[in-house]
């Protein structure tokens, strides 16, 4: 279980919320309120003030890599540091064996980063970030409009992948979405925030 | 050697029209700041070649190492001074500074006590050129070095943030920027002993043969100093670059860009 405290970052301040695996959290709120900025300041990627936890165990307590494998932000524009693709993953063959799930084609895979589409872009650096999953430690992503470049067949994929993980107990997810049917359909319960604070509330 | 009178240096100095015409032609911007480097140019020369008289006159270790001390200060100065975007406070001056400091002590030290073998060390002849060479080229190194680092971290910003996001340390996260710094900051000195020699002859040994050194032995001293500026500009370079990213990312492994502020 991930518990936020409180948690102050530049202003918006968060007090008493949890995520636990298998959750799926909206989090909603006008534009600028700082929906990102929040998310970074869970995954500590931000000078922030507060106290968050993970399993009982204080997030001072841990370094801050070991931190953001547990706890990992995705922002909305991915970025890339290689050449090719496959040179952003660890192990190649686990890549392989998964991109069919969303729907990108195996040859991609040594494509240079400058010819991908917006939307394969935002796939592979899901998968990414999804990267090194596995049973017994679940993870929490911070996913900042994680389908904002993809058509609603590849919307539905990358939901099911989550759920599936979700269900079984892996990972959980807190999203930024502008999309309602999505929200509807994906998330379970909703965070929003206004009057500069994180609130959960029902839709 | 042949002397060179005043007036015909100052008609040498005519050479400097031809820069400013094309400058202010072009509009280069470059007109003001070079008459204020060429005047520069010429005091801080005369007053180096009085203090050397000095010198030589009296020799003590008391007093090279105090010029020493000051040229690495101006040093540290020049290399914020050519910065635009600087490392804010004390550190911005600290990291310049202890790096040349580091770098330029070691390696003409070595020189001094290991191949030139001055009697005693701390003779100005042979000290403050050989120091002077070194803090030339380190500083043009860790000028460079650094510039390429703030520029580089600001333009690759959301990838080592997407690094640090994915669990990967400080340094992990900024090795392709740090791995561009230290290439462009030592780049020079590679590409300048590739053509020593053969497109031009370098200025130390340029100076020995007009003072009527032999060839051989001017060589021999060129091929020294290009080892000295090798060895100081990767030493300083490399600290500097490191001292810059450990200063622009924190101990939560987070950038903290807003600890460059930019010169107008």
């Amino acid at each position: 279980m991930l518990t936020i405290h409180n948690l102050d970052i530049k202003g918006i301040s968060a007090h008493g919320l949890t995520i636990q695996p298998g959750d799926c959290v909206s989090l909603s709120g006008a534009s600028g309120m700082g929906k990102t900025l929040f998310m970074k300041g869970i995954a500590d990627l931000q000078v922030n003030r507060g106290e968050i936890s993970l399993e009982g165990r204080g997030r001072s307590d841990m370094s801050a890599p070991a931190w953001r494998k547990r706890v990992t932000f995705v922002g909305a524009n991915p970025a890339w540091w290689e050449e090719r693709v496959v040179d952003h993953f660890q192990d190649r063959d686990w890549l392989e064996a998964v991109l069919g799930e969303f729907d990108l084609p195996v040859k991609l895979m040594e494509a240079p980063v400058s010819r991908l589409s917006n939307g394969e872009a935002q796939r592979f650096a899901l998968l990414r970030a999804l990267e090194g999953t596995e049973e017994g430690q679940a993870r929490y992503f911070l996913l900042d409009e994680p389908t904002s470049a993809l058509d609603s067949g590849r919307q539905l994929m990358v939901e099911n992948l989550l759920n599936r993980l979700m269900k079984a107990g892996q990972i959980a997810v807190l999203f930024v979405s502008h999309d309602e049917h999505q929200i509807e359909r994906f998330a379970q319960r909703h965070w929003q925030i206004y009057d500069r604070r994180v609130h959960e509330v029902s839709l | 050697m042949i002397e060179i009178g005043y007036m015909e240096l100052a008609l040498g100095s005519l050479l400097l029209l031809i820069h400013g015409l094309v400058s202010l032609w072009y509009r280069v911007g470059t007109t003001l700041p070079l008459l204020i480097a060429a005047i520069r140019m010429v005091v801080q020369l005369s007053l180096m070649a009085y203090v050397l008289q000095f010198l030589f006159k009296a020799p003590s270790p008391f007093w090279t190492v105090l010029a020493v001390i000051v040229m690495m200060i101006f040093a540290g100065y020049e290399i914020i001074a050519r910065q635009k975007r600087r490392i804010d406070g004390w550190w911005g001056y600290g990291i310049g500074t202890s790096s040349i400091f580091m770098a330029a002590t070691l390696v003409t030290g070595f020189a001094l006590i290991v191949q030139v073998k001055p009697e005693p060390w701390y003779e100005a002849r042979y000290a403050i050129p050989l120091l002077g060479m070194v803090l030339g080229n380190t500083m043009t190194g860790i000028s460079i070095g650094l510039t390429t680092l703030t520029n580089s971290l600001k333009q690759e910003r959301d990838a080592v943030e997407t690094r640090l996001a994915l669990g990967h340390s400080r340094f992990q996260a900024c090795q392709n920027v740090v791995r561009h710094a230290l290439h462009t900051g030592l780049i020079g000195i590679v590409n300048s002993m590739s053509a020593a020699g053969l497109v031009f002859i370098p200025g130390m040994m340029t100076g020995q043969l007009m003072a009527g050194a032999d060839p051989i032995e001017a060589a021999k001293y060129q091929a020294l100093i290009m080892f000295m500026i090798a060895g100081g500009t990767a030493l300083g370079t490399t600290f500097a670059v490191f001292l810059g990213v450990y200063r622009l990312t924190d101990d939560r492994h987070r950038l903290r860009l807003e600890r460059l502020s930019i010169k107008m």
